[in-house]
This record gives structure tokens, C-alpha cells and sequence, in this order.
């Protein structure tokens, strides 16, 4: 063989080789180094969309969205030079070690950008800007976040947003939720959370090998999310914050006629921007003792006091126990076995329209011994008592009754055997009454002016003042009173009110009664008479063990045709007087504004 | 036998598609490059190829034999050009390579190799008689050893460059003529082993970025952003490119520039992205053809000078092409060695068209 033969054979070889090599690559590894090539170019730039604005009954804006500017980073083939940290330091004032951390901390896929800052502010944008032509791989992105433009305004009832938590994460994992995702927590922001939620966009873009864009493969808009129009007045919602102003309580302002809340608020407040920031504050926030983030209007429940008489009085006329003119004498004490019951005045010879007026405690100990507490518990299960109103907030509290559950509410076939299981099931609630064993006169007398186990919600309280404002008729209290999703707006209609079997005749009792406590310069909530618009209502001074009492006032106005249910509570704030004054303040202020 | 004129025509014709598919491979590799001069690269490409084509036809034309006359004044001229480059040429990437001649930047290592080619070409031709085997064992030895020496001269001049690509490729060039002249296995084994000796100062004198290199090529992870950067992304250039790669302007590695020098010594990683594994077969297969009608022109060469020079022009492509890419496919250690015909470079083109032309004038003079 010549020479030159083994060179051709030895180059053929080497040929091969080569050929193999590049099968190797080309088929063998082609997936996995085409992989290579796209982490090396593709970078997706999220864009969050805008979530949706919450507006009031007349579209004033409550909760709207500003732009803010977020820095981020591209990734690069090499780690972001310190160079280039002690820059962005020098620009935003944050120390450089936090930058670092940031930059470690939200590094999660080579081809998504780091976030560094949040919200930087438009002048420090404006000089990343500059910086960029040095540091390509910087970017400013404009997105929108959560503005409360009034601070603490509407706090419980709007709520706020923040990072998604891994339990809601987990149960909202299939309606498109993800992590880092800003959620409501706590009032409408958390309960109508899948309207207002946006869909968010991006950007995916290719990089050159210094992290500049080099062009935009696809984008993918951002959906807002819908808006919302409460039923909220932001006129009566202010003024019903002023008037609260530094006393602990709650105001739950609503219409009678279809139970729309016109204003609902709660004190101590917190600012709910403090969450968007998740600000340090936080903490405090939750340590404070008098719970700032706890919304009284819904998830608070207070002893009902006196306010329950207004229950008492019509199951006693309702069951035709006692009618308009059966008196019973008040000597400022009652006594059942060898307990003295208390009245706060000795107001001799009263009649059901006076005991509501005063709020006579020995009438309606007496009226209670003669219904009997079942016949009481059944009624106020009526009026919408012990049980969440379902209204549309988060964490609603149902209250408490001494026997929550009653045989008429029991589908038929259940009936019998059903009981006894709701027994076992509600022992909580079933200590006493059923068993009949522990359960006393005493007891009775004590739930009849709604001292002990009776435990309510502002609101519903409220919605049980309602009952009588609207002609009996047990109203759904709701929040949301439209949708505006994409510039078509959706009414929202809720379940109509449910009419109670309530006389005309009892009504008008009653509502007598409850306008006398305004107007008889003896009826507690005589202060109301001053005002221009008539009032009726009841005061309530729900004595606490330890501590001061709660003062309650619930009533609505006008007299007659009524548009508005009022209820004022204050959280260990004294007598009932107390609450009719914050209530009288409110009103005084509705007229002033001609809202009435 | 088949006419010897046909390997004319098909060696200019693969020449030329060879050339036309560098040209378009540099096209689309810096058109979405910022700079101007960047972006006109392909232009200039175009203009040595064509001047390269014009050279071919007119070496083409001039006997082979003139070169054997040439031979000593050709090997003086060389080496006072790189002793020019190394006292006043042009630096560039950390070594002194270029030498500027009135409107172009000239590298005499590149013409260096085929003055190489013909001067070891002439001694074996001359001194045919000490080849052969009747000759004292002093002769033959002395028949090595000079040639030797006349390569070390422009060999160590161009390591000192420093160019350890070129360097090597004249020395293994020189390593092949001398397979291929008669000189006995025992002086080819013998001189190689004393490479072999070598090596250890051969690895100190080399600088640290050729060691860099070294240890890259054994490990490219060692430092995937910094030496293996280059080894890595051509890598995945090639592999991203599939059977049927991703089309002329789809040749991301390249065109968003992670691959490094994708018009020069990588270009084949930038077309083998473009075309795939079957572009790639096509290029293979044009080198290979090439090289096959050079290693024919040798075979029929008439006398013994034409012989060892087509020989060495075709090793002298066929090393080139073979080195290139293996080392893009990370075979072999990064040298900065151009893929003939394909790679920018004015020089490198001249030089292999110009080579082609002798080729193809030895092949005429077979007839």
C-alpha cells in the first residue's frame, strides 16, 4: 500500500469520526442542547395585570390602582458584578447587602428576571433609565399597585392585598392562582377577590449575550380585573368614620327596603397600605390588644342587651302572650326565687309601648317568664339571630343563641331523630335549654332583656332593626351592587327578603315603641328627638363581666318610610346614651349633607 | 485513465461553494451586528474570494516547476516577514500576527505554511538520492534532519508570536511530507518520539492562556463562563441545530452573539446551526471530495516535486479542515486555526486559493 493510500485511509477515518461526533450532537443531544440555547436567550418579563377598582354606589372611587416602577434585573451568563450593586445603592439608598439578598432571595429560573426593588419611586426610575447604558441588563417595569387613597378609610370593609399565603395558595391552586401573587385578605378585596383578580400578562423576549433585549418573541396583555361598585355611600361612609373616630366600635349603616350596607365601618382602624408595602408594621398590628384588623361590624359579637327586646316584644304580641295594653308594675327589682332582678329605674305601671320607650327590664322579665325561653330562642332565630347573615364578607361571625336550632327549620323527614342529633352536634350551643335541667327562671329572665347567651353582630342587629323598618321583612345585607367587567356593567341581584309571619298589628306596636323611646322625654334615646328627621330605635347597655358595658343604639329614620337602619355599637363604651350620641352625630351629619 | 483536466473543474467548482457558503454563513452571522464594519463583513469576504479566484486562475496558468527555482527565495522572504511582524507588526488579540500592508492587515504565518510545503517539497525532490537505502545511515539521517531545521526556523518564529495553531499545523504538515516522500518509518517514529520528549518544555514555554486552553479542552465545565465559554457555546450551536437546522436567519448562537468568533474559527458551529446535520454532511462531503481529487493530482503527479507538493497542499487542507472541527466539536483543544475556504480572513483565502492554483497546474501538467 503507497503512502499516500494510508494518508487517504487515515483522513477518511478522521472524517468519520467527525461524522459520528456530529450525529452525537445533532441527534443524540440535539434536545438537550437546544434546551441550552433557549435558557441562554429566552427571558419572560411578567407584566401583571391591574386588579380591579372598587367603586361606591355612585362611582366614586374607594380602592384604585397607581403605577409603580419595579427594577429588575435580567439574567446574565455571569453574576451581577458588585459594580453594579454598589451603583443601584447609591441611586435608591438601599444598602447594598439588602440588594444582594434580594437578589439571592428572588432568584428563581434562569430565565425569569430577578426583582430587586419594588416601587422605587419615578425619579429613581428615571435615573436607572440613565443607568441603563451601562448596565443593559437593568430594567424598569411599570406596574400597577394597590393605592387606599384615604389611608385607613373603608379598611374593614375594603380589607387589602398582599402576597398570596400558602394556604389560600393551596385552595385556589385550580382557579389559576400562583405563587407571589397578590391576593385580597379580609373584606370585599378578599370575598369578591375572583372579580377583581387580574389576569396577568408577559413578555417574552430574547436576549443577547449581555442580557439586552434584542427583540420580543410575543406578548401577552393583562386582563384588569372587573370593577366592583359597592352599595357603600362614600358620603355616609366618611361621616360614619368621623363619628366613630377614636372610640372602639363599629357603625353598620344600611337601607331597610332591599338591605344594601350604605356604610359599614369598624374602630381601631389599620391603613391598608401597610400591607401592600408588607411594612414592619405589621407586627404591632397584630399584637395590638385591641385588634385593629378585627372587623366589629361582622365578626365581632356582643351581648345584645336591650336591643333584644324589640325580639321579646314581638313574640310576646306575635303569640298573643300579652297584646298593647297589658301592663306589668315596675318597682325597679324582680324578684325570681331568691334573686333580686334588676331594673335601672323603678318605672311603675308599664305598658309594652313604655317598656320599649324606657327599657323596662321587670316588663320584660315578666313577659319573658310568660313566653318561655324556647318561645324567645324561636324568634330570634326568626329575626335572623344565631346564624351568619351570609353577608359578603369574609369571616362573618354567626353570633349566638341559647338553642340555635330549631325543630320548624328541621326538613320534615328529619324530624324526631334529627333533634337529638342537632343536640349532639350543637352541645355549644345546646348546654342548657334543651336539657332543661340547669336551665332556669332566672335564665329566661336574664335572656329576655338579651343579657347572657345572647350574642350578636352589629349587623345583625342592624338587619333585625330592619325587620321593623321595612314592614317585616328579613332582609339579605350584601355589599356588592354591580359588576363592570370589560365597559358592560352587570346589576347583581341578591336573594329578595324573606317576609317573616309578622302581624301588621305587632309591627305598628312595636315601631310605636321604638319611636316613643325617641320622642317621650322618659324614652332612652330622647337626645335623638332634636334632630330634624324623625327617629325611631332602641338603646341597649349589654353589661359585660369585667369592664364597662356595651352601648348599643339601633333604630332607623325617617319614622315612617324609612331608608335607613342605624346601628352603633361601642365596645365597652357605657350607657346606650353614649351610642345615641355617636348616632345622633351621624345623622346630624347625613342631614347636614342632604343625604336623607 | 480518466482525464486529469476534469479534477480542474471540480476543484474550482467546490472551491467556489465552499466559498459562496463561507460568504453567506458570514452574512447572516454579523448582519444583526451594531457596528458598520461588522455588518460589511461579508463584502470584504466576497472581495478575497474574488481576488482569491483571480490568483487560482493565474497560478494556475504558471508551471509548478518555476516554484522549485523559487523555493529558497520564497523561504528567505517568509522568514523576513515574520521577523517583521515580530519586531513592528500589528497587535491583536494578545498576539503580534499581523502585518499591515498598504490597505490590508497581512499574516505571513498563513503564507508561511505554503512556503513550508514547497520548500520541504524541493529538499526531498532534490535530495532524492539520500533516500534511498543504499545510502550510509549518516546520509539518511542528514536527510531528515535538515529539512528539520529548515522548519524549526519559521516554526519557532511563529510560536514566539505567539501562534501555536499555526506552529503545530506546519510542523504536522512537515510530519505528513515526510510520510509520504520515502523517508524509512524508524526516522518518522524517531523524530516523533523526540517530540515526544519535548513536550514537558514544549508545555512550559507555552504562554498561560495556550495552557488555559489545554485545560479547558480536558475540562470545558472547569470554567464554563470564562476559557470553556467558547467550547460550550459552540457546542451547543452545533447540537441546537438538529437534522435539518433552523434556517439561515435562525442561528441564535451566533446572532444574539454567544458564540465568539462565528465568522472566523467558529463559523462552522454558526452553519452547522443554520443547516443542521444534514447541511453539514453536504460541507463534509465538499471537503472530503476535495480533499480526495488533491490526494489524486499527487497520485499522478509526473515527478516526484509535484507529487510531494499536492500531497502537502491536500494534508495542508485537509489538516486544517480536519483540526477545525474538531475542535468545535471539542475533539481537540482550542487553536485558532481558520476552516478553509468558509473562515474570514484575506490571507487565509489568498493563501488557499493560491495553493488551489498550484494544485490544479500540477494536475494540468499530468495530462
Amino acid at each position: 500500500m503507497s503512502r499516500l493510500k494510508i494518508v487517504h485511509y487515515f483522513i477518511i477515518t478522521c472524517f468519520i469520526i467527525i461524522i459520528l461526533n456530529l450525529f452525537y450532537l445533532q441527534f443524540i443531544k440535539s434536545g438537550q442542547f437546544r434546551r441550552l440555547d433557549l435558557a441562554n436567550r429566552i427571558r419572560l418579563i411578567p407584566q401583571p395585570g391591574s386588579r380591579g377598582a372598587i367603586l361606591d354606589r355612585n362611582g366614586l372611587v374607594l380602592v384604585d390602582n397607581r403605577p409603580s416602577f419595579n427594577l429588575y434585573l435580567l439574567r446574565e451568563e455571569e453574576k451581577p458584578k458588585k459594580e453594579l450593586f454598589a451603583k443601584l445603592s447609591s441611586v435608591l439608598g438601599i444598602k447594598e447587602e439588602m440588594l444582594q439578598k434580594n437578589y439571592q432571595k428572588k432568584y428563581s429560573f434562569g430565565f425569569l428576571p430577578v426583582l430587586l426593588a419594588q416601587d422605587i419611586g419615578r425619579s429613581h426610575a428615571v435615573v436607572i433609565e440613565e443607568l441603563k447604558s451601562k448596565f443593559p441588563q437593568l430594567f424598569i417595569q411599570i406596574a400597577p399597585r394597590r393605592m387606599y387613597r384615604e389611608g385607613a378609610f373603608a379598611c374593614h370593609l375594603l380589607g387589602y392585598v398582599s402576597k398570596i399565603d400558602s394556604w389560600r395558595l393551596e385552595q385556589f391552586k385550580g382557579y389559576g392562582y400562583k405563587p407571589k401573587d397578590e391576593v385580597g385578605f379580609g373584606g370585599v378585596e378578599e370575598f369578591y377577590d375572583y372579580l377583581l383578580h387580574p389576569e396577568d400578562g408577559g413578555m417574552q423576549v430574547e436576549v443577547d449575550h449581555r442580557g439586552r433585549i434584542s427583540r420580543v418573541l410575543g406578548v401577552k396583555e393583562g386582563k384588569r380585573g372587573a370593577d366592583i361598585f359597592l352599595t357603600i355611600d362614600l358620603r355616609i361612609q366618611r361621616i360614619a368614620e368621623n363619628a366613630l373616630n377614636g372610640k372602639t366600635g363599629a357603625v353598620v349603616i344600611l337601607d331597610p327596603r332591599n338591605g344594601e350596607i350604605l356604610g359599614l365601618c369598624s374602630f381601631p382602624e389599620f391603613n391598608p397600605s401597610l400591607f401592600v408595602q408588607s411594612s414592619p408594621v405589621i407586627r404591632t398590628l397584630l399584637n395590638d390588644p385591641d385588634a385593629p384588623l378585627f372587623n366589629r361590624a361582622v365578626s365581632g359579637t356582643f351581648p345584645a342587651g336591650s336591643i333584644f327586646k324589640m325580639i321579646v316584644a314581638a313574640a310576646g304580641l306575635e303569640t298573643k302572650t300579652i297584646d298593647a295594653k297589658t301592663a306589668f308594675f315596675c318597682r325597679g327589682a324582680y324578684r325570681i326565687g331568691n334573686r333580686q332582678f334588676q331594673c335601672w329605674k323603678e318605672h311603675g305601671r308599664v305598658d309594652l309601648i313604655k317598656g320599649l320607650a324606657a327599657s323596662c327590664n321587670v316588663f320584660f322579665y315578666n313577659l319573658g317568664l310568660l313566653l318561655g325561653p324556647a318561645k324567645i330562642n324561636q324568634f330570634a332565630l326568626k329575626f335572623g339571630l344565631g346564624r351568619p347573615c351570609t353577608v359578603d364578607l369574609p369571616a362573618e361571625a354567626q353570633g349566638k343563641l341559647p338553642y340555635s336550632f330549631t325543630p320548624f327549620e328541621v326538613p320534615a323527614r328529619f324530624r324526631g331523630g334529627a333533634v337529638a342529633l342537632g343536640d349532639l352536634l350543637r352541645t355549644g350551643f345546646t348546654r342548657r335549654l334543651r336539657r332543661k335541667t340547669s336551665w332556669f327562671d332566672g335564665d329566661t329572665a336574664n335572656f329576655a332583656i338579651g343579657q347572657g347567651e345572647v350574642l350578636v353582630t352589629p349587623l345583625q342587629a342592624a338587619r333585625m332593626a330592619a325587620v321593623f323598618a321595612n314592614g317585616g321583612r328579613l332582609i339579605q345585607p350584601h355589599l356588592l351592587r354591580a359588576i363592570k367587567k370589560e365597559s358592560s356593567i352587570l346589576k347583581v341581584k341578591f336573594k329578595n327578603p324573606k317576609v317573616l309571619p309578622l302581624r301588621q298589628s305587632t309591627l305598628n306596636i312595636i315601631n310605636q315603641g321604638l319611636h316613643q323611646a325617641v320622642c317621650r322625654s322618659e324614652g332612652t334615646a330622647h337626645i335623638l328627638s332634636s334632630l330634624k328627621v324623625d327617629v325611631a330605635g332602641k338603646t341597649g347597655t349589654a353589661q359585660v363581666t369585667g369592664g364597662s358595658s356595651h352601648s348599643w343604639f339601633v333604630g332607623y329614620f325617617p319614622k315612617d318610610n324609612p331608608r335607613f337602619v342605624i346601628c352603633v355599637l361601642l365596645e365597652h363604651g357605657g350607657s346606650g346614651y353614649n351610642a345615641c350620641l355617636v348616632t345622633k352625630e351621624i345623622i346630624q351629619k347625613m342631614l347636614e349633607e342632604g343625604i336623607i | 485513465m480518466r482525464g486529469k483536466g476534469e479534477y480542474y473543474n471540480r476543484i474550482v467548482i467546490l472551491a467556489v461553494l465552499l466559498a459562496v457558503l463561507g460568504i453567506f454563513s458570514i452574512y447572516t452571522g454579523t448582519i444583526f451586528r451594531q457596528s458598520a464594519w461588522m455588518k460589511s463583513i461579508y463584502l470584504r469576504q466576497t472581495l478575497w474570494v474574488v481576488m482569491g479566484l483571480i490568483s487560482l486562475f493565474v497560478v494556475s496558468r504558471i508551471s509548478y516547476r518555476y516554484l522549485y527555482d523559487l523555493t529558497y527565495f520564497l523561504y528567505v522572504l517568509g522568514i523576513i516577514l515574520l521577523i517583521i511582524v515580530d519586531l513592528s507588526g500589528k497587535v491583536c488579540f494578545g498576539a503580534r500576527r499581523w502585518l499591515h500592508m498598504f490597505w490590508f492587515n497581512f499574516q505571513p504565518a498563513e503564507m508561511m505554511k505554503l512556503i513550508m510545503i514547497i520548500t520541504v517539497s524541493h529538499y526531498f525532490s532534490a535530495s532524492h538520492s539520500g533516500l534511498r537505502s543504499s545510502v550510509s545511515y549518516w546520509t539518511k539521517t542528514k536527510a531528515v534532519v535538515t529539512p528539520l531545521l529548515l522548519v524549526s526556523l519559521p516554526v519557532l518564529l511563529i510560536f514566539k508570536q505567539p501562534d501555536l495553531g499555526t506552529a503545530a499545523l506546519i510542523f504536522l504538515i512537515f510530519l505528513f511530507i515526510l510520510f509520504i516522500s520515502r523517508v524509512e518509518i524508524k526516522f518518522i517514529a524517531f523524530l516523533s518520539f523526540l517530540i515526544f520528549l519535548l513536550l514537558p518544555v514544549l508545555w512550559f514555554s507555552l504562554l498561560d492562556y495556550q495552557k488555559a486552553r489545554l485545560l479547558v479542552f480536558l475540562n470545558p465545565n472547569l470554567d464554563p463562563l470564562g476559557r470553556g465559554y467558547t467550547i460550550i457555546q459552540s457546542k451547543i450551536a452545533v447540537a441546537s441545530g438538529g437534522f435539518w437546522g433552523r434556517g439561515w436567519f435562525s442561528a441564535t448562537q451566533s446572532q444574539l452573539q454567544f458564540l465568539p468568533e462565528s465568522h472566523t474559527d467558529f463559523i462552522f458551529a454558526h452553519f452547522a446551526q443554520m443547516w443542521g446535520f444534514f447541511g453539514s454532511l453536504v460541507l463534509l462531503l465538499s471537503f472530503y471530495l476535495l480533499i480526495r481529487y488533491g490526494l489524486m493530482v499527487a497520485r499522478d503527479s509526473s515527478d516526484y516535486f509535484g507529487y510531494l507538493l499536492a500531497g502537502g497542499i491536500t494534508i495542508y487542507v485537509a489538516l486544517q479542515v480536519l483540526i477545525n472541527l474538531a475542535m468545535i466539536m471539542g475533539l481537540v483543544p482550542i487553536v485558532g486555526l481558520p476552516l478553509p475556504f468558509l473562515s474570514y480572513g484575506g490571507t487565509s483565502i489568498l493563501v488557499t486559493f493560491i495553493s488551489l492554483g498550484i494544485l490544479i497546474n500540477i494536475a494540468r501538467s499530468n495530462r
